[in-house]
């Protein structure tokens, strides 16, 4: 009885903690970051995936409990019976609106977990609070060196003069000759070692070489230089940066951006909280989104250089046209037109 | 036919600015300049310039589009 128990706990953490903090620390560590995902050891990464885990299950708990009008409390007696259940090795009688509610809270688990990670790791990107902060920092240092955001810590930012555009680089190759070789170029691209996370290649554009005949640097024929890192003695890294300029459209565009993203997050949270069936709220998020949509694809055509204006003029008015009917669409499932009871 | 492509290239723009990944080691402005051989070749001597000559901080470029950068050291 005993093992049954302890069976049971064990399945319990693991689908219900330990898996949603695993999805959350997926897509948490994503992009050139994504090798922190696992690495590490076993103990501290079971330990993160718990505590990520929890706060995942609150959050969910939360927003479907609210979504489905019902409480902890309310429900406590139920699980209460399912645990004793099976803990006694006996199968409990779940109806089938109950197992339904189990589905949908799995998937919905996931969701927020996948929502969850990604939300938090545009925001640090977004803001540079993994730059200026080392708590939030990312373990794959080359991103900040190779992207010139070193230049906004305060060890470098005497070397920050505008804008960073490109990363030149100078690397000195072990090539088992005794005067080592010599390539620079621009950096467009670099890969970490699955294994380790360390650098294992990086790609150079417009490389040239050091000649020892002529002294001077010489351009290689070829379009990208593959480096292998391994290889590598020294390399030494040139930030190209370019005056930064105002561009009011540009700075208007990312406004409407962010304003955007907080909408979005509104009109995803809002219909959960209203009193009406759950199919309604699930349609009208779906056309809430359409919605928005389109409504963040006409605001942006103002802001757009465009060859043809006539033909701008004539898509934002589609736009607009098409936003309205699936905002009426929204508010009818949402039970929120002003004719409607 | 062409609003449609007009709208559903803006349409994924939007999203675009949204999933995007901000992980390239190059800014947009770099792969807009590297992807045309004369405005790369501009950029590239203006940064040899800039490096030859320690005096010089500034050096403006008009790319193909008629916009101009000034590459600073």
């Amino acid at each position: 009885m005993e093992g049954a128990q302890y069976t049971i706990s064990s399945i319990i953490i693991i689908v219900w903690l330990v898996f949603p903090g695993v999805v959350f620390k997926r897509f948490y560590y994503q992009g050139q970051f994504t090798k922190q995902f696992g690495t590490g050891l076993f103990a501290d990464r079971l330990i993160t995936s718990i505590f990520w885990g929890v706060f995942v299950q609150i959050i969910t708990f939360l927003v479907y409990s609210r979504a489905l009008n019902f409480t902890f409390i309310g429900i406590e007696a139920d699980v209460e019976d399912y645990y004793k259940k099976l803990s006694e090795n006996e199968l409990p009688l779940v109806s089938s609106k109950t197992l339904i509610y189990l589905l949908g809270y799995q998937i919905f688990l996931v969701v927020i977990a996948v929502l969850l990670g990604t939300v938090i790791h545009k925001t640090i990107r977004f803001f540079k609070i993994d730059v200026y902060s080392d708590v939030f920092r990312f373990t794959n240092h080359w991103n900040y060196y190779f992207r010139g955001e070193i230049l906004s810590t305060s060890e470098f930012k005497a070397l920050k003069t505008g804008k960073w555009t490109s990363t030149q680089v100078d690397v000195l190759i072990d090539d088992g000759t005794e005067k080592n070789k010599m390539v620079s170029g621009y950096l467009t691209q670099y890969t970490l070692s699955h294994k380790t996370g360390d650098l294992e290649t990086i790609y150079l554009t417009s490389a040239t070489r050091y000649s020892h005949t002529h002294s001077k640097f010489i351009s290689i024929p070829g379009d990208c230089l593959i480096v292998q890192f391994e290889k590598v003695v020294d390399i030494n890294i040139r930030y190209n940066q370019i005056k930064s300029t105002i561009n009011i459209k540009k700075t208007i565009s990312n406004i409407i951006l962010v304003m955007g993203f907080i909408v979005l997050i509104y009109i995803l949270i809002f219909p959960w909280y209203l009193n009406i069936r759950v199919v309604n709220k699930i349609l009208g998020v779906i056309f809430a989104v359409f919605t928005w949509l389109f409504l963040m694809t006409a605001l942006s055509f103002p802001f757009q250089s465009s060859n043809n204006p006539k033909m701008t003029k004539k898509a934002f008015f589609i736009c607009l046209a098409v936003m309205v009917v699936f905002l009426i669409f929204t508010l009818i499932c949402l039970k929120l037109m002003p004719f409607m009871d | 036919m062409e609003v449609i492509k007009l709208i559903s290239s803006t349409l994924g723009n939007i999203l675009g600015s949204y999933f995007n990944s901000d992980m390239d080691v190059m800014s947009d402005e770099a792969k807009k300049i590297f992807s045309n051989k004369e405005d790369r070749q501009q950029y590239i001597d203006a940064v040899e310039e800039l490096q030859r000559s320690p005096d010089k901080k500034e050096k403006t470029i008009t790319l193909s589009n008629n916009e101009k950068i000034t590459l600073v050291s």
